[in-house]
């Protein structure tokens, strides 16, 4: 075989297309992802705005609650004091239904769609 | 549509722009990181990886490039960056023991029947992870050597230095499959 037909065959399978192959329903793939990112991103800020605006209105009902009626604020916060795990766990129990049922659940179930 | 069309009809929302992007584009990507990566289980998460990043990333393309030397570099980066993180230390060139078994092989069936090419292409496939980039982005793709520059990083007299190199390899490779006195060394192999 002459060099330059080796050449010529290098050159030729130089430009070949390789065998690695995408499936069909590649596009649909990544169009669903971006929508399963994206909504995931709104969610999670749903949920950061929610939070705020929580905390927000538990500053300002107290700070009313100072400047109305010092004894009831007092009195709460000794409650929470003397109850501190259970107000903890139910607050955390409460945050975390929030967050599954607003945004894991969704993200669950826009996976289950794309796979099955 | 041209690229400066498509990328604002992206950036406004339009998905079935975005849909049409993916389909243009993804053969571009999967030769890239098909020919880095050589896994196929691997290839589909992160060429779908390229796509997002490009989806998240579109609004910082300026037209300084053809867009598809700007995914080019999403897919290469993303593939460099895949296999520095998971398969560090592992080469994937195969040792000139593997190298005599094959030939032995190839030589044990009908030699005339050879496919060359295929051959080839698998010689190609074992080559060094640069020497298979420029590769692909020169012979397969057709990217120029400034823009193959854009897309590794790399000076084009490396790029030049790689794709000659690779050549000598497969020509190297080519020879010794066909070459006579190599022939005689199968046959002692055999005989042995």
């Amino acid at each position: 075989m002459t060099n330059m037909k080796f050449d010529q065959i290098i050159e030729e399978s130089l430009g070949a297309e390789p065998d690695f192959i995408l499936p069909t329903d590649f596009t649909q793939k990544v169009i669903s992802t971006l929508t399963r990112n994206s909504q995931l991103r709104s969610d999670l800020l749903d949920y950061l705005y929610l939070m705020i605006f929580l905390i927000l209105l538990l500053v300002i009902v107290s700070g009313a609650y100072y400047l109305i009626n010092k004894e009831v604020l007092m009195q709460v916060i000794s409650y929470i004091n003397h109850n501190i795990k259970n107000v903890v766990f139910l607050t955390i129990l409460v945050n975390f239904i929030y967050l599954v049922d607003r945004v894991l659940l969704r993200l669950l179930f826009s996976k289950w769609k794309v796979n099955y | 549509m041209d690229d400066k069309e498509l990328v604002s009809q992206i950036l406004t929302g339009n998905m079935n722009a975005f849909t049409f992007l993916v389909n243009h584009y993804q053969k571009l990507v999967v030769h890239i990181t098909g020919r880095l990566i050589q896994r196929q289980e691997e290839i589909e998460d992160i060429s779908q990886e390229v796509f997002v990043k490009v989806y998240q990333n579109l609004s910082k393309y300026r037209n300084e490039c053809k867009l598809s030397t700007w995914i080019a570099t999403i897919a290469y980066n993303s593939s460099i960056n895949y296999l520095n993180k998971y398969k560090k230390g592992k080469g994937s060139e195969m040792d000139d023991t593997n190298l005599t078994h094959f030939v032995t092989k190839y030589r044990s069936d009908n030699y005339e029947q050879i496919d060359l090419h295929r051959y080839i292409r698998n010689q190609i496939e074992l080559l060094p992870v640069h020497y298979r980039t420029v590769i692909t982005l020169f012979h397969l793709e057709e990217f120029s050597y400034l823009e193959i520059e854009q897309i590794t990083g790399m000076p084009e007299g490396t790029v030049k230095s790689y794709l000659y190199r690779a050549k000598a390899i497969l020509k190297e490779r080519l020879e010794f499959i066909v070459n006579e006195s190599s022939l005689k060394t199968v046959k002692e192999i055999n005989n042995d």
